[in-house]
Formats: C-alpha cells, sequence, structure tokens
C-alpha cells in the first residue's frame, strides 16, 4: 500500500534567472543575480541575513518588482500577470500570514485561487485536491481546527499544503524550517524531497541551516549583498574560508561518517 | 481515490498514529452555512413585519401580512385594513422599513469589506472621510441652504457630493504622499481629511448657530422618509455597491493572508482594495445621503457575526448583509416608539443597544 495520491504540477520545468534585480528605491538588494535549476532539482539559495535571498524569491512571484527575467520552462515570469505566475511557482513564505479562525481547509483552498474564475467559488474538483492533498500530509484529520491552533510542525505543513495544491511545477521555499526544532526540521525537508521526487517538483529554497543545506539541496547559490558570491555542488561552495568572510563565522567543514557535509561551529579560545 | 500509506514510511507521521481513511473526506467549506442564511431572512422579515405593524397606530401582523401578500402577484389575499390603515402601511411604514433595511445592509456590508481589504478590524464605513464629508455637505445646506425654490430635496445631493468629495480627497492624497500599496498611507490620509473637513463643518456650524440643533440631529441620524423617493434615490447605488462587495467574498479571504502573499496567490491585493473601497463607499455616501451619520452598524453587525459563526469573509458578507439589515430597521422601530411621538435619533440607539450586546458577544466568545 503505497500513497498514490497524485499531484499534478503541469510537469517538471527548470528556472532559469538571469540579471535578475531588485530596488527599494534607490537600494539595489538584488543585484542582477543569474541561476539556473534543472528540471526536478533543488537548488538552496544561501547567505547572511540581508542577502537578498527573500527579495529574490518575492521578485519570482511578483510580489516586489523587478527587472530582468526568470524563465519557468519557456515562461518568463516577469512578463506574466500575477495570477498566471501562481499557475507556475508557488511559495512557502518564512513567516506566514495565519488568519485567526480560518480552518484548515479553507486556508489550503487559498491555494486554487489561480485556478478558479477572478470572482468564482471553488468546485467540487477543488475540494477534492485539497482533501487528497491534506490526505497526502497527514493532515487530514486537522481540516476542520483553526490553523493558528497547530503546532509550528503542522502549520509548516498546512502551509506547505497551500503552496502544493497551486499545482505548480516549480516550489520556492523561503527558509522553511526555521521555526521548528530539529526533528521537526528533518520531518519537513524529508517531506519536501519526497514530493520533489513523487510529483517531479523543481525546488529553490532559501536555507540558513548550511549543513541542512548541504544535505538536501543539489547545488547551493551563495548570495551576498544581493549579488551570487559563489555557486555549485555543497562541497565546492561551503569552505571555511567562504563562510568566514561572508557570514562572519568561524566554523569547522567536517565529513560526517557517511560521506555528507557538516559545518560546526568552532570557537576558539585566546 | 486511495491516499493510505504506512506510516513508518511517511515523514511527519508520530508513530503509532493509525492509518488514515482509505477515501480522504471533502473539507467543508466555509461558504455561509444555510442555516444562519436561513436565520437571517428570518431576521429580516421578523424585523419588517414589527417595523410595520408598530408605531403610534398598531396595525393587525395578519392583516399587514395579508396586505403584503395580496401585492404577489396572482395572489389575492384579503387584509381587513381600512383604506387608512393600507395607506399607512404603503405609504409611511413600509418605505420607511425598506429605507432602513437598505441602510443597514449597506453599512453593514461596507463595514466588513473596508474591514477586509485594510486587515484592520476597527476600519468603519466613514473610516476614509465619507462621513466627514457629508458632514460639510449637510451643514452647508442646513446653514445656507434654507431658502427654499429648490426643486429637489438639496440636503441628500449635498451630503451624497460631500461624501464622495471626501474619499476622494482621501484617497489623492494617498496616492501623493505614498502609493496605492500602502494601506496605512490611506488611512492615515482619511485621518487628516476627516480632521479637514470636521474642522469646515464645525467653523460653519458655530457661524450659523440657528443650524446647529438642526445639524446635530442629522449627525446623529436620522430615517425620516416622504414615501418611496429616498428609496428610489439610493437603491442603484446600494444594490451595485452591495453586488460588487459580495462577487469579491472569497478575494476578501485570500486578502487575509496579507498583499505579498496574496499576489503569490494569484491576486492583486491593491486592485482588489481599490474595486472594494470604491464600491463600498459610494454605497455609504448614498446611505449617508439619506439616513446622516448612523454609527456602529459597520463595526458590530460584521465583527457579530464573525464571532457566531467563525467564518471568513464569504460567510461574513452575505450575513453582514442580511443581520446589519435586520438590526437596523429593529433600531428604527425602537427610535419612533420609545419616545413616541418624539424620535429619538437612530444612532443613538444603535450604540445604546449595540455596544451593550456587543461586549456581552465579545465576552461570551472570548470565555470559551
Amino acid at each position: 500500500m503505497t500513497a498514490t495520491v497524485q499531484l499534478h504540477t503541469g510537469g517538471p520545468a527548470p528556472v532559469h534567472v538571469r540579471d535578475l534585480t531588485v530596488r527599494y528605491g534607490t537600494h539595489t538588494v538584488v543585484d542582477r543575480v543569474a541561476l539556473a535549476v534543472p528540471a526536478g532539482g533543488w537548488t538552496a539559495l544561501i547567505g547572511p541575513n540581508g542577502a537578498g535571498k527573500t527579495s529574490l524569491l518575492h521578485a519570482l512571484t511578483g510580489a516586489v518588482p523587478c527587472t530582468g527575467s526568470a524563465l519557468v520552462g519557456d515562461d518568463d515570469l516577469t512578463a506574466l500577470s500575477s495570477r498566471q505566475r501562481a499557475r507556475r511557482v508557488a511559495l512557502v513564505p518564512q513567516r506566514p500570514v495565519i488568519p485567526e479562525t480560518m480552518p484548515v481547509g479553507d486556508y489550503v483552498l487559498l491555494g486554487r485561487t489561480a485556478h478558479l474564475p477572478y470572482l468564482g467559488l471553488e468546485g467540487r474538483a477543488d475540494r477534492q485536491i485539497v482533501a487528497d492533498t491534506l490526505a497526502r500530509l497527514d493532515l487530514g484529520s486537522l481540516a476542520a481546527r483553526a490553523v493558528s491552533t497547530l503546532s509550528g510542525g503542522e502549520q509548516q505543513r498546512v502551509v506547505l499544503a497551500r503552496a502544493l495544491v497551486q499545482h505548480t511545477p516549480v516550489l520556492l521555499l523561503d527558509e522553511p524550517t526555521s521555526a521548528l526544532d530539529i526533528g521537526h526540521r528533518q520531518q519537513v525537508l524529508e517531506l519536501v524531497d519526497t514530493l520533489r521526487r513523487d510529483c517531479r517538483l523543481t525546488v529553490l529554497a532559501a536555507m540558513h541551516d548550511l549543513t541542512l543545506a548541504a544535505q538536501y539541496a543539489d547545488d547551493l547559490v551563495l548570495l551576498d549583498h544581493g549579488r551570487v558570491a559563489a555557486t555549485g555542488a555543497p562541497r565546492d561552495v561551503l569552505t571555511s574560508a567562504r563562510v568566514a568572510s561572508h557570514f562572519g563565522a568561524d566554523v569547522h567543514v567536517l565529513t560526517t561518517p557517511d560521506g555528507g557535509l557538516a559545518l560546526v561551529p568552532a570557537r576558539r579560545r585566546t | 481515490m486511495t491516499a493510505t500509506a504506512p506510516g513508518a514510511t511517511r515523514p511527519g507521521r508520530g508513530p503509532g498514529t493509525p492509518p488514515g481513511p482509505a477515501a480522504p473526506p471533502v473539507t467543508a467549506s466555509s461558504r455561509a452555512h444555510p442555516l444562519w442564511l436561513l436565520a437571517g431572512v428570518a431576521a429580516v422579515l421578523v424585523a419588517a413585519l414589527a417595523g410595520v405593524a408598530l408605531g403610534p397606530v398598531d396595525l393587525p401582523i395578519g392583516g399587514v401580512t395579508m396586505s403584503a401578500l395580496d401585492r404577489l402577484p396572482f395572489i389575492d389575499a384579503p387584509s381587513g385594513l381600512s383604506a387608512r390603515d393600507t395607506a399607512i402601511v404603503w405609504e409611511l411604514r413600509v418605505p420607511r422599513v425598506v429605507l432602513g433595511g437598505l441602510v443597514g445592509a449597506m453599512l453593514a456590508t461596507a463595514g466588513a469589506g473596508y474591514q477586509g481589504v485594510f486587515r484592520n478590524p476597527l476600519a468603519d464605513p466613514y473610516l476614509l472621510g465619507v462621513a466627514a464629508g457629508a458632514g460639510v455637505g449637510a451643514t452647508l445646506v442646513f446653514a445656507y441652504g434654507a431658502g427654499g425654490g429648490w426643486i429637489i430635496d438639496p440636503l441628500p445631493l449635498a451630503a451624497f457630493t460631500g461624501a464622495l468629495a471626501g474619499v476622494a480627497a482621501t484617497y489623492l492624497l494617498s496616492r501623493s504622499v505614498g502609493g496605492q500599496r500602502d494601506t496605512v498611507s490611506l488611512i492615515l490620509a482619511g485621518v487628516a481629511v476627516t480632521a479637514f473637513f470636521t474642522a469646515v463643518q464645525t467653523f460653519v456650524q458655530q457661524r450659523e448657530a440657528d443650524s446647529l440643533r438642526r445639524v446635530y440631529a442629522w449627525l446623529l441620524g436620522r430615517l425620516a422618509t416622504t414615501g418611496w423617493s429616498e428609496v428610489r434615490l439610493i437603491l442603484p447605488y446600494v444594490a451595485v455597491a452591495v453586488a460588487v462587495l459580495l462577487v469579491h467574498r472569497r478575494l476578501l479571504d485570500v486578502l487575509s493572508v496579507g498583499d505579498r502573499e496574496a499576489v503569490a496567490l494569484g491576486v492583486s491585493a491593491s486592485r482588489v482594495r481599490l474595486v472594494v473601497v470604491i464600491a463600498a463607499s459610494l454605497g455609504t455616501a448614498a446611505a449617508v445621503a439619506v439616513s446622516g451619520l448612523i454609527g456602529f452598524v459597520g463595526i458590530i453587525v460584521p465583527h457579530t457575526v464573525r464571532l457566531l459563526t467563525g467564518g471568513g469573509y464569504r460567510a461574513i458578507l452575505p450575513l453582514s448583509l442580511l443581520f446589519g439589515a435586520a438590526f437596523l430597521i429593529l433600531a428604527d422601530l425602537l427610535s419612533r416608539t420609545v419616545l413616541s411621538p418624539a424620535e429619538v435619533p437612530i444612532g443613538v440607539v444603535t450604540a445604546f443597544l449595540g455596544a451593550p450586546f456587543f461586549a456581552w458577544i465579545l465576552r461570551h466568545r472570548r470565555l470559551q
């Protein structure tokens, strides 16, 4: 017996970002960024606070204006309406706004917005998609609960469910584990990875835990001051010298018994 | 449709959790529950019947009902009312009840709309300068327009024009300082415009002290009717505004997650906000033109509905429409019967009854 619920994403699509620039007034927060995520791949955006990771993701959803291009498959997001964008990229925000008293089922249903007529209401098929997705994420029994009453890990899965019912080929995650303990971090990231394989999703995730980024992403893009400072496989990007210069952190880069990469803070006593 | 999976291989599932049901249930939607809608319709009918039957001359409820049925096509229902009573019903009471229902429905749905687009529970229909603008218009008529020679009653026209001028000034001011994305600048512009228009109104009122009492009575709200003319005057505006607000009810729920997430879900928050604000302001201006400033309805009705049903805007908007109409019809009934033949300003009744009721609901719900 396996999970056979299929989440339709319109097929896998690669992401190609070129020359993407975001300005707030005269302040440039994302500066001519170029990056590529292969179809079905997982690329992590890393970088210190204020590096422009969140602004980059918001530029892709259309929440902040930008210049440059961002292709999903053959479609340039910057030329699309917000409704058309929302059928190509779905965002799991870092700190989602949870409306007070809104039940889980209704909250997840918001993800169907881009598939509904502008002023129309959802149909039975949309409610079925929501029910299937909730079941897939083990949230079926919580459908009637208010989202605000759930635990942090449950809330994160609810927000993920809202993004999944958008049925987009690309999933954007903004520090999806920042509010969670170590166990729930692993659970959420494993869940994303399973969904990525099952649904052939392309994942672009801003991640601030560098060890988890190295474990889950195929490629890392290091942003600093809005620019790409390094890109490549985790072992190539995450050197202790780079972490020191861009994060101002003193770390040991270790190899775990299973051949993985781990960054451990170093405390040098003088 | 099978969606079960072995718990051991599934992340996010604790050990020992029983497997889920074979067929996932379709979740209930947050549309207004049919029973609540039924209760709302019943409340409007009861309030309307009471509003028509009760007054200086009490009429039999049965006769009033039959008289109403008699007006429907294909129904012949002898009401047993005298010609004078029938005239009282159809030329005095029914227009006033209908007007109360329209104004109450408009203020309550407009309040819910404002609260939704500004994500601010304190937003009311008078937030963006509607009230202050209408106040200036009405005061000018009371102070300088009493000379007569008017073809039509200048008061509603002046109040309506003033209300629209107030909203337009607020919108233009906020555009010039903050851009349309910024809801805070819109609300602050409303504060500035309200302060300025209120100053103008107070100045005129003080210079023309004779008008003071009538201005004051108008500011507290009143539903005086002369036959059906007021109903005819505001019906087109209220119908269009309420329809526009109602079709946006699902989008108001989308806006409840904030502008940025709404855009990521495919909705332009600023466009929805603009359309809803225009519709709510236009309808409120029309209501204010014939009723003065009836406070409290736009805030307590949507919040009471929200506290009672726990639903999103897709439930709150239609239910606010019904319960807003019923509430104002009853408030008007009290305003003209408590001190009969004198009338208590309806704004006094809505606050005097509404505030304790709202406090009771609030306390009751918070304690649960």
